[in-house]
């Protein structure tokens, strides 16, 4: 069994099955008339009988081989949810701090994350989302998000 | 106009002054992308793409065109000296690459990687040349069952050649199309999927989509690992290989460029397919098969080479039938529709200044390339030194800079961070993100090429058969989908095991 | 760009200061800042650059610059959603074609209601609308192309760019009179659809100004074309209405402001719009791209909204494509 694949094959399934549901329901039409909904039903019947042909090659695969667990072993956890935690609030921002303050934020974020010094992060960032406003922005003419400040 | 006179007409384009520096800076950001690891082309084009926007579509294409060709020179460097490979399409060189520099021959290995890649890239735009016009013609002749066809047999080869699991490969195509039909329904102009957000009309962007997934994916997947690599402190001389070498690689480059110039033309193969098939034949017909992996000239130039001819002749299928074979040249799709260009057909007659100046620039891009590449590449190395902790929030930047001003709107940004966690998934469940831009981008085409063929016969599937292009396609994909099917049978196993 | 307003109101402050004694008059001086006009699609495609051409003639006329803001998505609906969401001061203007006020907002429920929300400064082009065959098909005339698809009842196919799209309209509203049973085949855009009629894939296409440089080398011809009247580049095809079909084109683009604006300041844009599209280079502009320059004020923009919005009203709901408008207009 390869735990790995099951999971993959499971989360296809159960996709592929829900979207299925909700097509037919809407109606996929004739044959010589197909509907909106037509396309997305055939894919999805697709999709339901490869997620059960992977489904059926990962419980007769090599077995603890490739369990999940080995996949994340090298993991640095923190440091990728930091990241993206750091990008969430970078979107939920980004209309009203505008791109340069926010930019700024996230930057210094970053580089922090990557073990730079607090001095030298702000720096960088400093560096960095000026350029990036410079060139998009000022250069480039790229309708950059402002935010309350008019910037 | 015939391949001739398009030609010259093409270098007329191509040689305007404005058009010759955007190649220039096409080539330069290229092979930057290309020597460093973590970004490669398809994530650069992705996040480079609003650069163009000013531009004529003339002049952004070849720039980005430039990009494409520029990545897969770079690509070497990384792979010969770090032992990283600076992107997919170069995973192979690092076998022997790598092994030669570090007996010392570095440089040859370089120069013989140059070399290859520019006889090939040169080998592989000549073919481009001669059969786009004719093809043009005859895509004309394409309708609905045709082309849904053709799509079919692409989602197929893209199937048969995926480089791990078959089964994962086809799910991935799937989900691709799935995420495409999102939005209002083409024909009937329902709302799909959108849950009633303004932003999802018109379906999901493929640019934030492969930024997300090839740029921030990466990223996400580099940040977690904690050794970096070690530049190899060679001395780098003799880039100009030797008459021995030379009769060495004649053949590898040879064979390498037919490999990958076929490759190139298939949809699902493209440049990194084409290296892993032109090592393998190489190494089965050398006379002395061990010294492969142990810096065998042979197992550098095939690989560049392929990859290089690959890359000139995937430009077939896009700019003849609009539909894009690859990866990268998906993004180049996107690319010609923001600029308000269908690549198709009628590309050759009503933007000549397009298909013909896009193909010279390519072979002026290659003579670039070449400068570029053997003087300066001590200066590429030097791109290398820039530590990943200052380069990976440079990269983050980029790509947000890039979802954003597709549309200019931050809900870009948004799904580009979606799909940039998706793709970190993907990689630890193992999945290919390929497939999925693929099917995402051949899926609308897919949808409507089939419901117009049976809105034409009034519901009848006969329609495919009557039609000897369709016929054929149809026929291909029986074989494809046999063979493996068989196998399984024989087996008893489901899937291909990883290279 | 609300935020704007302390920065410029200090500004202006300092201004003040620095010129000392400003007139009465000097603070109502509209345009004093940069204008923004939004496009709902995305650049090089026809509605951006007629907008583009327009916004730089009207620059020269308002003393100053207009900077265009592609805001693609929702099928040109996002930009218009922009517009609202920015300050109501004349500043922020918005190029939209009127299909997206009156087509896709009966399709689709819309975050704004298409008559009243906003007051038009200028309809001020339209594109090259024309039922067309391949340039060696038999027939001349849409009538000799009627009687041929009388004869082949259920057999001839035409090519469209999209369901319910006008060129669908008028090919129905072509079917209708004279009772022919055609199978529509529609296609994304003006570019796919010609490629189907070249290859012979349909015996013909209604089209937009894709079909001008087809025509102009030859592989097509013009039937019909769909204006209200004759096209200055045609003037030898006869429209649709001339023949007796109930049918004129409905897609004019146009710059919209929000309604609830300064009407001072509306009558100053219409003014300066209208003065912009009589300008020589956006003239050409227009012609290379391949649009028919027309004129509405705001009033005229107005009538035809709401006459067009009920034709479509009531094709929509004839085809069966809605059962009633997603949006009420007003």
């Amino acid at each position: 069994m390869n735990q790995r694949d099951l999971a993959g094959s499971l989360f296809f399934l159960a996709l592929a099955s829900i979207v299925l549901v909700l097509s037919v329901l809407q109606g996929i039409g004739t044959l010589g008339h197909p509907g909106a909904w037509f396309v997305p039903s055939v894919t999805c019947v697709l999709m339901i009988f490869f997620a059960l042909a992977g489904l059926v090659s990962a419980v007769r695969g090599r077995s603890g081989a490739a369990c999940v667990a080995e996949a994340w072993r090298p993991v640095r956890w923190r440091k990728n949810a930091a990241v993206l935690a750091a990008l969430a609030v970078y979107v939920a921002l980004l209309p009203y701090a505008g791109f340069l303050a926010a930019t700024f934020l996230l930057m210094s974020v970053l580089f922090r994350l990557n073990a730079l010094t607090v001095k030298a992060a702000l720096l960088a960032a400093c560096l960095s989302s000026g350029l990036a406003y410079g060139l998009f922005y000022l250069l480039l003419k790229t309708p950059l998000p402002r935010g309350i400040w008019g910037f | 106009m015939d391949a001739i006179n398009g030609l010259l007409y093409g270098l007329s384009v191509a040689c305007d002054a404005s058009n010759l520096l955007l190649l220039l800076g096409g080539c330069l950001l290229g092979t930057l992308v290309g020597v460093l690891p973590g970004l490669g082309p398809v994530g650069a084009i992705s996040i480079l793409l609003p650069l163009t926007f000013q531009l004529p579509p003339a002049g952004a294409i070849i720039m980005l065109a430039g990009i494409y060709n520029g990545a897969m020179y770079g690509g070497s460097t990384t792979s010969i000296l770090i032992n990283v490979p600076g992107e997919a399409a170069s995973v192979v060189t690092c076998l022997d690459g790598y092994r030669m520099a570090k007996k010392g021959r570095a440089g040859q290995a370089l120069g013989i990687a140059v070399f290859g890649s520019f006889i090939a890239g040169t080998l592989g735009l000549v073919g481009l040349q001669l059969v786009a016009g004719p093809l043009s013609t005859l895509a004309l002749k394409f309708g609905p069952p045709e082309y849904f066809a053709v799509i079919f047999l692409g989602f197929a080869f893209i199937v048969y050649l995926a480089q791990r699991s078959m089964i994962k490969a086809v799910l991935m195509t799937l989900s691709g199309v799935l995420l495409s039909l999102i939005g209002l329904d083409p024909i009937t102009a329902e709302q799909r999927m959108t849950f009633g957000a303004l932003h999802l009309f018109e379906g999901l962007n493929v640019v934030p989509l492969a930024i997300g997934l090839f740029g921030l994916a990466e990223v996400f997947g580099n940040l977690e690992k904690t050794a970096s690599a070690k530049i190899l402190r060679v001395k780098i001389r003799n880039l100009f290989p030797s008459r021995r070498q030379w009769l060495a690689a004649k053949w590898a480059i040879v064979r390498g460029s037919v490999i990958g110039f076929f490759l190139g033309i298939l949809p699902g193969g493209g440049p990194v397919l084409s290296t892993f098939i032109a090592y393998g034949v190489e190494k089965r017909l050398s006379r002395h098969p061990e010294t492969f992996g142990q810096g065998a000239i042979e197992g550098v130039a095939a690989p560049e080479a392929a990859n290089n001819a690959a890359a000139s002749t995937s430009f077939i299928p896009l700019l003849t039938l609009g539909i894009p074979p690859n990866v990268v040249l998906a993004v180049l799709f996107g690319a010609f529709l923001i600029h308000g260009v269908t690549p198709g057909p009628l590309l050759m007659t009503q933007h000549p200044e397009i298909f013909w100046g896009v193909i010279a620039s390519m072979y002026l891009g290659n003579v670039i390339l070449l400068i570029l590449n053997l003087p300066f590449i001590p200066l590429w190395v030097q791109v290398l030194r820039i530590p990943d902790r200052i380069l990976y929030p440079l990269i983050i930047l980029f790509c947000l800079v890039g979802a954003y001003s597709i549309n200019n709107s931050v809900f870009d940004i948004g799904v580009m961070v979606l799909f940039g966690v998706i793709g970190y998934f993907l990689k630890k469940f193992d999945y290919e993100a390929a497939p999925l831009i693929l099917g995402f981008v051949l899926g609308p085409m897919f949808e409507v090429n089939l419901r117009r063929s049976l809105l034409m016969s009034q519901g009848s599937f006969g329609i495919f058969l009557e039609r000897p292009i369709a016929l054929i396609a149809f026929a291909v994909c029986a074989i494809l989908i046999l063979l493996p099917v068989v196998k399984i049978i024989r087996t008893g196993r489901g899937g291909r095991s990883p290279r | 760009m609300k935020k704007n307003r302390w920065l410029i109101a200090a500004l202006a402050a300092f201004l003040a200061i620095g010129w000392g004694a400003a007139g009465p008059g000097a603070r109502a001086a509209y345009p004093e800042r940069p204008l923004t006009l939004l496009v709902g699609f995305v650049p090089g495609g026809s509605m951006d650059l007629s907008a583009r051409a327009l916004a730089k003639a009207a620059e020269k006329i308002l003393g100053q610059p207009i900077m265009v803001e592609n805001k693609p998505g929702g099928t040109g609906t996002v930009a218009l959603a922009a517009l609202l969401s920015q300050n109501h001061d004349g500043y922020t203007l918005c190029g939209t074609p009127s299909s997206v006020l009156i087509r896709v907002s009966q399709q689709q429920p819309v975050p704004f209601k298409p008559f009243t929300s906003f007051r038009a400064v200028i309809g001020f082009t339209e594109p090259q609308l024309g039922i067309v065959v391949k340039s060696d098909a038999p027939w001349k005339t849409l009538g000799e192309l009627s009687a041929y698809a009388a004869k082949n009842s259920g057999r001839v196919k035409y090519a469209t760019t999209g369901v319910g799209s006008t060129t669908h309209a008028a090919v129905e509203a072509f079917a209708k009179r004279d009772r022919l049973q055609l199978i529509h085949v529609p296609y994304k855009g003006s570019m796919e659809a010609l490629t189907a009629l070249l290859g012979g894939h349909v015996e013909f296409a209604a089209l937009t100004s894709e079909l001008v440089p087809a025509v102009k080398a030859g592989q097509a011809r013009l039937l019909s074309v769909m204006s209200e009247k004759r096209s200055p580049k045609y003037p030898s095809v006869p429209t649709l209405k001339e023949q007796g079909y109930d049918f004129a084109n409905d897609a004019v683009f146009a710059v919209v402001a929000p309604a609830d604006i300064d009407p001072a300041v509306a009558g100053k844009l219409e003014e300066a719009f209208a003065a912009a599209a009589k300008n020589k280079e956006y003239l050409e502009t227009l012609d290379r791209i391949n649009m028919i320059p027309v004129y509405y004020n705001g009033k005229a923009f107005d009538a035809f909204l709401r006459y067009h919005w009920k034709v479509i009203n009531k094709n929509l709901k004839a085809s069966g494509a809605i059962s009633e408008a997603a949006t009420k207009p007003e």
